[in-house]
């Protein structure tokens, strides 16, 4: 589903020049569970933001659906991302002033999908987070647990193949991280592609492969179990 | 989509509240002035523009400027082939008209039967083709026939005047659009007029007191007419008159000339305070537009990760502008409505009526203003924060910090520019109504009483005894030192004027304003006389006598008054000049005093041609004796009530004009001070929002709440500063060539400009640091917590 090819991402302000990834060459396939882990600074969400399309890399090559996407322009990215790619963050990222429903809502007005079934779509994804109650709350409503999973909501109602997540649990404490955990791992066993970047050992333990970045290089891939397409 | 951008932008509105209404409040109250501004201006635009004839409407001037004679329309009509019409227009006299037991009193416009004809007000009643061919006909204005008549059609009615004249109502003009420079009360023909008796002598082909107006045919040259307006003047005008010159000038030029305004003044003058106004709301609406905008990028950072295009951020953007501008529109539309009636009362010469607001081009105009405006409020924001990069957008990061944006900046001071250049220019002009209420007018202005004697009494004989025994009265009050009935009093000379020649030298000539008085009135109003004496109703000789002031003799060229004579021009008699006052200002201290000279009309007692009885008297001692005249003038039957003032009242009357527009100024200052104000407010507490992190670390690092609201005041009032500097220069110059027009006036002091420039930066130091404070005093915990 996906591949780079020796990715390069350049920093650079008017003195310094960080190099933020450094000849990256991974592949992920479609249905795979990867987590994406290192220390701070070392390029993981960069890495993410380039896989997203969010950003281009400076050089190299980056294959998504045997596509060379590296050098597209913004407006041929965002095509390619609307309804294929889902994102998490970390900071959960709703819009504080859209209720649940209408920020699940989002990406599906934005594919212009038809009203009535926007809402039978929505619904579905709420009724599957468990969070129908709270449709017509605001985020700063709901607590950190429920703001993830109105996120989570929100990444999967287009049915994206892939859903990047951005250190998902960060901001939760263990028992809501754990419940999102089990979510992202549904999504993943229903065919979902999923990328995740985190810091916890325990969170990547639901990876099926690992990936350990370190200043922008990968350094090694635990394979926790062999993944077949 | 579109109602997800609606809704999104009500809840942001709904979310900053304090911002929102400063927001829409800011920019109705600038809009509405803006409204008004422009129906003004478009009043202005289009005065006069109804008559149907205005292109062939001429008016008739005599040396560029003057009225005609009386006798020049019935010659044009008779032996100008290029007239096709014409009409003369004058008021000669005001009585009270009377039906049943209705009266009102009201100015009589004389004019001739072609009126209806040459200009294009329809009437409502009676028709216009012979509604003044009569002599006893008379037309009422629809308010005047209101007043009398209710509703009722009075067509065929009889009105009686005071004057023992009985008129036949013979029409009823439909109301007179406000845009008219003419607007008469009640019109009576001419011949009416001709068969006055205190009248008949006066229209000769000397006199230039008249309005004459005439249409020309279609395709007529002017030229050719004021050719043939030449040779009246060789055939017919008076001796002493040969030299006259008569022209044509364009009916729409009539406001501009004769009328209460000076409209391509105040076009001008009024557009460019609508569009500074407009400017300032413009700019406050980008400002804090862009403020608020900013504080939204990782939104717009989520909506494009979710799908949103550049079109789509651009959309929602100018949706949300579109909001607060239609929003602030309706508002200040709204309070149009409300505040019409209070503006009407103090516009003068100029109508404004609810039906303009929603008249096409109005309405045309405002729809308009809302989309230039949502343009200019949501195009700023709009294209800045959908080119932000996608990743930069998502952490919140923008390309250049919003407070370093030139743009941002230079607006901010351009609106405290506005706002100090009038805040000098109403300090300037109070410092200067002052200095004339003020200044020293060469006569006595705090201790004299005066009375209108010109009440129109019901039985003038009978008040002429009761009024002259009264001042006999009053000669027996100690407190009463001086009494004089005179024509005129300071500050209401009437606009008569002569042009006398010396006795002993025809080749000199001088226009003198003209005035009767008693022997009373320059002792009572205290007038120095430099040489000479005052009249005297002993001496037979002083009612051929006249006083001349020290202007009129320096212009005729004398260096003293003795052994002088003066005569009217192409006159006969001559006037020996018995006394030289001083130049007291007999008019208002905006302009220098004018050749003066006073008639003897007899001694201090009540005549015909004396309006006021002026009493010298300490205002403290003044109770009794007004008591005294108001028991006695309620015993004369007369049509208008007693009433008085003291001189110097009177005589400030004459600053009415510009205490009006000192008020107006007042207006626009607070205007401009509120709308600045509200956009720095409105910034400053963006700022604290943004800098929240900043504020946070610098307290855990031991910053003091002084430190803090001088970090986040200091980049504001540093423009406050820069704009004080920019305007001071600018008001200087601006409200110098506002003084040139006067003839005393005061000198700008410095500490004027300064006192603006600290008032303006006290007002912003406030406003900033209220908001300041709040941000300092805040819990820096929170503050780091933010990121």
């Amino acid at each position: 589903m996906i591949k780079t090819v020796n990715l390069q991402k350049l920093f650079s302000t008017e003195e310094v020049e960080t190099t933020a990834l450094n000849g990256i060459n991974m592949e992920i396939q479609d249905g795979e569970f990867v987590a994406i882990m290192g220390p701070s600074g070392c390029g993981k969400s960069t890495l993410l933001n380039i896989l997203g399309l969010l950003d281009n890399p400076s050089a190299g090559e980056y294959y998504f659906w045997d596509k060379e996407v590296a050098r597209m322009s913004e407006r041929q990215r965002a095509q390619l991302r609307k309804g294929s790619i889902g994102f998490v963050f970390q900071s959960f990222n709703l819009i504080d002033e859209l209720t649940v429903f209408e920020n699940v809502e989002l990406p599906l007005l934005y594919l212009k999908v038809p009203s009535q079934e926007r809402k039978q779509k929505v619904e579905q994804v709420l009724e599957r987070m468990n969070i129908m109650h709270r449709r017509n709350h605001f985020p700063q409503q709901l607590s950190g647990g429920q703001q993830q999973r109105v996120a989570i909501a929100r990444a999967v109602v287009a049915k994206p193949k892939m859903i990047l997540a951005d250190e998902p649990t960060g901001n939760l404490d263990s028992t809501n991280g754990e419940e999102v955990m089990k979510l992202l791992q549904e999504l993943n066993d229903a065919g979902t592609t999923m990328v995740m970047v985190t810091h916890s050992p325990y969170d990547a333990g639901f990876a099926h492969r690992i990936i350990n970045l370190f200043d922008g290089r990968v350094v090694t891939e635990n394979i926790k179990e062999q993944f077949h397409v | 989509m579109f109602r997800n951008y609606i809704k999104i932008a009500w809840r942001n509105l709904w979310r900053r509240k304090l911002f929102t209404t400063v927001n829409i409040l800011g920019m109705a109250v600038g809009l509405i002035c803006v409204a008004f501004l422009a129906l003004c201006v478009q009043q202005m635009l289009v005065r006069d523009k109804f008559h149907k004839n205005l292109d062939r409407l001429y008016l008739v001037q005599t040396d560029n400027g003057q009225q005609s004679v009386y006798p020049l329309l019935k010659e044009m009509l008779a032996s100008f082939p290029q007239v096709e019409n014409g009409t003369r227009i004058l008021q000669w006299d005001a009585p009270w008209f009377s039906y049943q037991d209705k009266e009102v009193s009201e100015a009589i416009t004389y004019a001739d039967a072609g009126f209806f004809k040459v200009f294009t007000y329809p009437l409502k009643y009676g028709n216009k083709d012979n509604a003044l061919k009569d002599k006893f006909s008379i037309v009422l204005s629809s308010e005047v026939a209101h007043k009398l008549f209710g509703s009722e059609n009075p067509v065929g009615k009889t009105l009686e005047l005071s004057d023992k004249r009985r008129l036949i109502v013979s029409g009823v003009m439909a109301p007179i659009p406000p845009n008219a420079s003419l607007r008469p009360a009640v019109l009576v023909s001419t011949e009416n007029l001709d068969a006055k008796a205190d009248f008949k002598d006066m229209g000769d082909w000397y006199n230039c007191f008249t309005e004459t107006f005439v249409l020309l045919k279609p395709g007529a040259s002017t030229a050719t007419v004021e050719k043939q307006l030449k040779g009246v003047v060789a055939t017919r005008f008076a001796t002493g008159a040969k030299d006259r010159v008569m022209s044509l000038m364009g009916y729409g030029q009539f406001a501009n000339k004769y009328g209460e305004l000076n409209i391509g003044f105040y076009v001008y003058g009024l557009s460019c305070i609508a569009l500074f106004i407009l400017i300032i709301v413009a700019i406050n609406l980008v400002n804090l537009n862009m403020a608020v905008s900013l504080t939204r990028i990782q939104e717009v950072g989520v909506r494009k990760v979710m799908g949103a295009g550049r079109k789509g951020v651009l959309l929602q953007f100018f949706t949300e502008a579109g909001l607060t501008v239609g929003i602030g529109c309706l508002l200040a539309w709204g309070l149009a409505f409300v505040l019409m009636p209070v503006l009407n009362e103090r516009l003068s010469g100029i109508q404004l009526t609810s039906s303009m607001l929603y008249s096409l081009p109005f309405i045309g105009g405002w729809l308009l203003g809302i989309m230039l405006l949502t343009l200019i409020a949501g195009g700023y924001p709009a294209l800045y924060l959908s080119a932000v990069k996608l990743v930069n957008a998502m952490k919140g990061k923008l390309q250049s910090a919003p407070r370093k944006v030139f743009s941002q900046r230079a607006l901010i001071i351009a609106q405290f520019v506005i706002a100090v250049v009038f805040i000098t220019g109403s300090l300037v002009m109070r410092q200067q109504l002052r200095y004339m209420e003020e200044g020293d007018v060469k006569f006595n202005k705090a201790q004299v009483l005066t009375l209108r004697l010109d009440l129109d009494y019901k039985d003038t004989a009978q008040a002429r005894s009761s009024i002259n025994a009264l001042m006999d009265r009053l000669r027996q009050y100690p407190q009463v030192q001086g009494l004089s009935t005179s024509q005129s009093v300071p500050g209401k000379y009437y606009e008569n004027y002569n042009t006398f020649v010396p006795g002993n030298d025809q080749n000199k000539e001088l226009s003198m304003r003209q005035a009767y008085i008693d022997n009373g009135f320059l002792t009572v109003f205290g007038v120095h006389f430099l040489e000479g004496r005052n009249f005297s109703p002993d001496l037979v000789t002083d009612e051929k006598a006249v006083v001349i002031n020290q202007t009129a003799m320096r212009q005729l060229g004398w260096t003293s008054i003795a052994g002088k004579t003066l005569r009217t021009k192409g006159g006969k008699e001559d006037f020996p000049v018995i006394g030289l006052t001083e130049d007291y200002h007999y008019r208002s201290l905006a302009g220098s005093v004018q050749p003066l000279i006073h008639f003897y009309g007899g001694k201090t007692a009540m005549h015909d041609w004396y309006n006021y009885l002026n009493i010298h008297i300490n205002p403290k001692d003044a109770a009794p004796v007004i008591a005294m005249l108001r028991k006695g003038f309620e015993n004369i039957p007369s049509h208008r009530a007693f009433s008085y003032s003291f001189a110097d009242e009177i005589f400030n009357e004459q600053y009415k004009r510009i205490e009006s527009l000192i008020a107006l100024i007042n207006y626009f200052t607070l205007i401009s001070v509120v709308i600045a104000c509200a956009g720095i407010f409105a910034l400053v507490s963006l700022a604290a929002q943004q800098r929240t992190r900043e504020i946070g670390i610098r307290k855990v690092l031991g910053a003091g709440i002084v430190s803090i609201v001088a970090l986040l005041s200091k980049d504001f009032i540093k423009l406050v500063g820069i704009a004080v500097l920019i305007a001071a220069p600018l008001a200087w110059w601006l409200m110098n060539r506002w003084l040139q027009d006067f003839a005393y006036s005061i000198k700008i002091s410095w500490w004027l400009l300064a006192g603006a420039g600290l008032v303006t930066a006290l007002i912003a130091l406030f406003t900033v640091g209220t908001q300041s404070l709040k941000a300092a005093l805040m819990n820096p915990v929170k503050a780091i917590k933010t990121e």
